[in-house]
């Protein structure tokens, strides 16, 4: 499957993949409009959006457990790697 | 001053927050097939209901993200004076949560008005403040409900503890004892009582519902903080409430996932060191703080990992 991208999205995906030393390649390529990953796999989605959900509760919230920045493009990450 | 609920629940005679429980009871009773007099019937399609409401939010939503320029000045001045004038000291982001969950032929109304007359709004506010106030707070439950209407179109306080209200009622609606999977209601902690007696809460429940305003403890902060979801003391953040609305996580799933979890993770700490723990359901993933009990975050579970945890966990036995 292919993934529509903002950079800040991608640029999350890459910071939780170091995060959690995922060992999967993550295949960018740049668009005018927009970053497309590519070719990702339906379990490596899967993974992806576990990982951005731990990532979300290490680093997402404020100190009233408002989303913050990070956690606004995490959450969206989550929306987006949704598998059904 | 008008009774919004019969017999009890005066505007004005209460706080916001006061407000908001009573409509968190009323959910919650509601939910739980005991409400009987409550706002919502023991019919209620409480599924439609909060589809209808997220679809406010929504339009409310792409109303403001449209504004801009004078239209913007003048929507947001208008709409700080309304909260400057009910004094609640909010910010827009509490008006929105205040309008933003509006429904009913009224709130269209108010929509096409302010979409076509922006640059009159704040004179609007300024001039006739409890009307601007109705104009945009109106009852969700309007269609059903309209004895509410009159009230709410007629008195701008009203109208603002109306919405408080029905927020907490959508709150009760999503965290109530179930909407069928068979929990009993919680007791409802009043004020100077010793507690939680969980088993009794039907009758415990409605009675504190006719006694709206007289709680120390909100129903929903009753019992062990840790997460008693036995008794379905379920409670979210503001921001783990907009992700179950906005992404349609039914109660059911996510109590099945702290009942029931395919996989818990381990406690883990943010960067305020702060614990959380993920509960990964069938239908939902829930990630809860176990100190404060408070549901943090959720989102559905694919299908597709719930399948794998599956067979992962068959595997274990």
């Amino acid at each position: 499957m292919n993934v529509r991208l903002t950079p800040k999205q991608k640029d999350m995906l890459i910071k939780v993949k170091k995060r959690f030393k995922w060992g999967k390649k993550l295949d960018f390529e740049e668009q005018v409009t927009s970053i497309i990953l590519k070719g990702l796999e339906e379990y490596d989605a899967i993974d992806l959006r576990e990982l951005c959900s731990d990532y979300l509760l290490e680093v997402g919230f404020d100190e009233s457990y408002v989303v913050n920045e990070e956690g606004r493009t995490l959450e969206e990450l989550i929306d987006i790697l949704y598998v059904e | 001053m008008k009774s919004l609920q019969e017999g009890n629940f005066a505007a004005g005679e209460q706080s916001a927050e006061e407000a908001f429980q009573n409509g968190y009871i009323k959910g919650w009773e509601s939910a739980s097939g005991n409400g009987g007099n409550g706002w919502i019937g023991s019919d209620a399609d409480y599924e439609s209901y909060i589809n209808y409401r997220q679809n406010e939010i929504d339009g409310f939503n792409q109303f403001t993200s449209e504004l801009s320029g004078p239209g913007a000045f003048a929507f947001y001045g208008g709409a700080n004076l309304y909260e400057g004038a009910i004094g609640l000291g909010e910010s827009i982001g509490g008006l929105t949560r205040f309008t933003g969950v509006q429904g009913g032929s009224a709130a269209g109304v108010a929509w096409t008005d302010l979409g076509t007359g922006l640059q009159n709004l704040a004179s609007y506010a300024y001039n006739d403040l409890p009307g601007f106030a109705s104009a945009i707070a109106v009852d969700p439950f309007i269609n059903a409900y309209d004895r509410y209407a009159d009230i709410y179109n007629n008195d701008g306080l009203a109208a603002m503890m109306g919405t408080m209200a029905t927020d907490g009622l959508v709150k009760g609606i999503l965290e109530g004892p179930t909407r069928g999977i068979g929990i009993d209601i919680p007791a409802v902690t009043k004020k100077g009582s010793a507690g939680n007696t969980s088993g009794s809460g039907s009758s415990q429940g409605s009675q504190s519902a006719n006694n709206a305003g007289d709680f120390s403890t909100p129903p929903f902060e009753a019992g062990n903080p840790a997460l008693d979801v036995a008794e379905g003391a379920m409670q979210h953040t503001t921001h783990s409430l907009n992700q179950k609305i906005n992404r349609q996580v039914k109660s059911v799933d996510e109590l099945d996932a702290i009942k029931n979890p395919l996989k818990k993770t381990d406690v883990k700490y943010d960067n305020q060191g702060r614990p959380s723990e993920k509960f990964i359901g069938e239908n939902a993933t829930v990630a809860v703080n176990p100190e404060t009990g408070k549901v943090v975050t959720v989102h559905p579970t694919s299908s597709k990992l719930a399948e794998r945890l599956k067979r992962q966990k068959e595997g274990e036995q």
